[in-house]
């Protein structure tokens, strides 16, 4: 029996975060796995059902056996025993859990990580944004987010696209992931990057595990980035959690008018995160060395009528048929005009039947 | 006595023929009917002896046994009770057999001897033509449908006792005077024209592409944006028909009685735009008395599919092999037909349950595990038969302050008629009419692209995250903008311009 083994029968009971670290501020787990009887009949603790539930386990053969189980299946565990464990976790603040259970290339918990974090419904202009971003910071940083759907999940997506690392924290166990509609992305997380959690592999998600995780996603980055938060949502959990730990916490503003902007002008507002507009507010912000000239695309050569949808562009997106009225244009002249610009990457569609231009 | 009368029975939309026998011999005055009559061929006995005895003829009170060759195939609806009275008439000997042997006869009989219309008559004179008759005795009511076949003497009857003083020599009837088939669109004003359409210069011009190519389309927009408006509009630019056309469609909407009688024809595309609580047997036809369905009635012309995910999805996937034969085979246990239904599919839908996914006015609420079910009633497979899906936004102010007013239906159907009689003439000898009916094969002779279209494939496929089904659907639309466009090969705008029509195989979030 050691320590690791231990922290492992302890993560058995699935107390809550803060219940766990109560717990092990007045004994260590060693203490616990060889004084168990005493303290379960002794103190206060005994009447808890998750301390009393660790007696069916409390056995070393059943814990090498399930362990033995876990690396047939892939998986791994980080304990806070081992030096795996990163120390940035290992923080009061963060409520650390006992152990972690992984799919994937664990050495990328020591790499410097950010979190990328949104609502699950996101808009087209979160998505870009989203996009936008996470390639950018994939190059210095790990992206960390919750493999969820919308800008989670896009975020995740765009730093594998750009050749960068991703550790997916998930709200479930790991043979239980959710979301299904990203099970291709969190498969090719586990092959690429990295899938961590701290339920045990067949724990199925409920309602209290997201919020709960978010702290390690928070806890794990360096800097937070909120890309598009409805006023209630998940991501603001996200946020709060961030500036307890004394993460910087970032905020790319959105539409006024816009509810799914709601939640990051606040945190705006309130001073509680930072604007940013690209990710080299974030690099400069950290004090990391990047390249000036990066993100400056090759000039495109444009011809005349192409200029001047361009020029109207500039204004923000328009409607096909705005253009046409206002270029003069019949239709069927205008749309192979668009299609060739969307190819060259200068405009894209917005909504339907609206172009804007495309961001560099 | 025996006689032999001949008639014609239908099924599907091709007639059969049918010869009645009757025999009068001693016994009891029974009537027996064979030849596997349904319920309403049972009755029509009743109704004969009625008619026979209210027309002022004797009707025999021996024993009468009526014989329906071809035994073994069910006869069908009322059109045979007029040969049975005139097979009666002449077994009881007051008809001649010859004379009775020149003609063939159709319709149905009322109890006070009136000859009421059929279903059908257009395509059971048009076998009758082809199986060597050259008289036949239809209901009044029906001539116009058979005036517009030549090679044939019909003689519109509207009664027994006309008919039989007819067949005496006492009355002489003219045979109907042949018509010939209407040239041009007979109809040249619509209730909807896209002259009140104001905007919506994309959806317009993809309509016009649709119409002149034949091709399905699929029209996705936030609600109270014109989709259904602009679908109404359609039949004002859809191109003229030709005699082909018209022969097919006027037989299938004859065999369902839905002709019109002033007309006897359809000149004009049908439109058809069954509710979503159609049942798949309403769509695709069938039931105990096979019928053709709604498909087939807008053989030649458009089903208008309003609010696509609406209809439950056993209905849609119905259409997925009409989509691709434009025929339909109705089989059932007793017996199996085919209609035509060769339709260009029109649907419209929301981007999502709330409607406002792709708006640009409006917020969507609705979380991407609504959207994703709201989509998914909607099959990969049947989406790859859709050659354009266009999207349709909200009219902008400017589109209703401008003065402009906007191109008139009667215009665009000029443009749309020139585009379909290229076609037409391309494809004389391949037994189409229009290229979103185009195969694989025919894709490879009249589709081909030059190397400056191939790179702008390359990149649309590799740049805008198209996936590979799409393809093929690109390059028949790129067909009919360059027809539109006067030209002999696709080019670079055409293609340019087919892509933007398919809005719903790009990939998101994938770049």
């Amino acid at each position: 029996m050691n320590e690791s083994k231990a922290y492992y029968w302890l993560s058995l009971a699935c107390f809550a975060p803060s219940t766990l670290n109560k717990i092990l501020e007045k004994y260590s787990p060693m203490e616990l796995w060889d004084n168990y009887d005493i303290i379960l009949n002794s103190t206060s603790l005994g009447e808890k059902d998750g301390f009393k539930a660790l007696r069916q386990f409390k056995n070393e053969d059943y814990l090498n056996d399930s362990l033995n189980k876990l690396r047939k299946n892939g998986i791994g565990i980080v304990t806070r025993a081992v030096d795996k464990m990163p120390q940035c976790l290992l923080q009061k603040e963060v409520a650390p859990p006992a152990v972690l259970y992984y799919k994937g290339d664990i050495s990328l918990l020591k790499t410097r990580c950010f979190a990328i974090v949104g609502t699950r419904q996101s808009t087209t202009y979160g998505e870009d944004i989203a996009k936008r971003f996470a390639s950018g910071l994939s190059k210095y940083f790990t992206i960390v987010s919750g493999l969820a759907m919308g800008i989670d999940g896009i975020a995740q997506k765009a730093a594998l696209a750009a050749g960068g690392k991703t550790i997916g924290v998930l709200g479930s166990g790991l043979n239980c992931f959710t979301p299904s509609c990203n099970g291709r992305l969190f498969d090719e997380v586990c092959e690429k990057g990295l899938a961590i959690s701290e339920y045990p592999p067949d724990m199925c998600a409920t309602k209290y595990t997201f919020p709960t995780r978010n702290r390690i996603i928070s806890g794990l980055s360096e800097g937070l980035l909120i890309v598009e938060a409805n006023a209630k949502s998940g991501a603001l959990i996200t946020a709060e959690l961030a500036n307890e730990q004394n993460r910087e916490v970032y905020a790319v503003p959105g539409n006024v008018d816009r509810s799914r902007a709601a939640g990051t002008n606040s945190l705006i507002a309130k001073g509680e995160a930072k604007l940013v507009v690209e990710y080299t507010d974030i690099l400069n912000d950290l004090n990391i060395d990047f390249d000036k000239n990066i993100g400056k695309n090759d000039a495109v050569v444009l011809d005349n009528s192409e200029l001047m949808v361009y020029n109207l562009l500039q204004n923000g997106p328009l409607h096909a048929d705005e253009l046409c009225l206002k270029l003069g244009m019949k239709i069927f002249e205008l749309t192979p005009l668009l299609t060739m610009m969307e190819v060259k990457k200068i405009v894209k569609r917005t909504a339907a039947s609206t172009y804007g231009l495309l961001a560099k | 006595m025996l006689s032999k009368v001949r008639s014609f029975g239908l099924h599907g939309i091709d007639g059969f023929d049918v010869c009645i026998e009757t025999d009068i011999s001693n016994g009891l005055p029974v009537l027996e009917v064979l030849g596997l009559p349904d319920a309403v061929n049972r009755e029509s006995i009743k109704r004969v002896k009625s008619a026979v005895k209210n027309s002022g003829f004797y009707f025999s009170n021996k024993r009468i046994t009526v014989n329906m060759a071809p035994a073994d195939v069910k006869k069908e609806g009322p059109l045979y009770d007029l040969p049975i009275a005139i097979g009666i008439l002449t077994a009881s000997e007051q008809l001649s057999q010859d004379k009775v042997s020149e003609f063939a006869f159709i319709g149905e009989l009322s109890l006070d001897g009136i000859i009421r219309p059929v279903k059908g008559i257009m395509p059971i004179i048009i076998s009758a033509l082809s199986k060597g008759c050259k008289k036949i005795v239809i209901p009044i009511e029906n001539v116009q449908e058979a005036s517009y076949i030549d090679g044939i003497c019909s003689y519109g009857v509207a009664s027994l006792k006309e008919a039989v003083s007819f067949l005496c020599g006492e009355t002489i009837i003219e045979p109907i005077k042949i018509k010939p088939f209407p040239t041009s669109n007979a109809r040249t004003t619509f209730e909807n024209d896209f002259k009140y359409v104001k905007g919506q210069f994309t959806a317009k011009r993809a309509l016009e592409i649709a119409a002149a190519g034949g091709h399905n389309i699929l029209m996705i927009g936030p609600p109270g944006t014109g989709k259904t408006m602009l679908a109404k509009c359609l039949p004002s630019i859809l191109p003229d028909m030709n005699v082909g056309e018209i022969l097919e469609t006027t037989k299938i909407h004859s065999v369902a009685g839905l002709l019109n009688s002033c007309d006897g024809i359809v000149g004009v595309r049908p439109f058809r735009s069954p509710h979503h609580t159609v049942s798949s047997v309403a769509l695709t036809g069938g039931g105990a008395n096979a019928r053709p369905g709604e498909i087939s009635l807008a053989h030649n012309g458009v089903l208008f599919l309003d609010e696509l995910p609406e209809y439950p999805r056993n209905v849609l996937e119905t259409l997925r092999q009409p989509l691709e034969d434009g025929k339909i085979v109705i089989s059932r246990a007793a017996n199996k037909v085919e209609y035509p239904a060769d339709f260009m599919l029109v649907a419209s839908m929301n981007p999502c349950p709330c409607g406002n996914l792709s708006s640009s006015i409006k917020e969507c609420i609705c979380t991407p595990s609504q959207i994703a079910k709201y989509l998914s009633r909607l099959s990969g497979p049947l989406m790859d038969r859709i050659d354009m899906h266009i999207e349709v936004d909200n009219v902008t102010y400017s589109d209703i302050s401008s003065d402009e007013t906007a191109e008139c239906s009667s215009e665009i159907k000029k443009r749309v008629d020139a585009a379909r009689k290229i076609q037409t003439e391309r494809f004389s000898e391949c037994n189409i009419y229009s290229n979103g009916n185009m195969n694989s094969r025919l894709l490879k002779t009249y589709c081909k692209l030059n190397k400056e279209c191939n790179e702008m494939m390359e990149a649309a496929f590799d740049k805008l995250g198209f996936s590979a089904r799409g393809y093929s659907r690109i390059l028949k639309v790129a067909r009919t903008i360059a027809d539109l466009d006067g030209k002999e090969n696709i080019e670079m705008k055409h293609i340019a311009e087919a892509i933007q029509y398919r809005s719903l195989d790009r990939r998101t979030g994938n770049e």
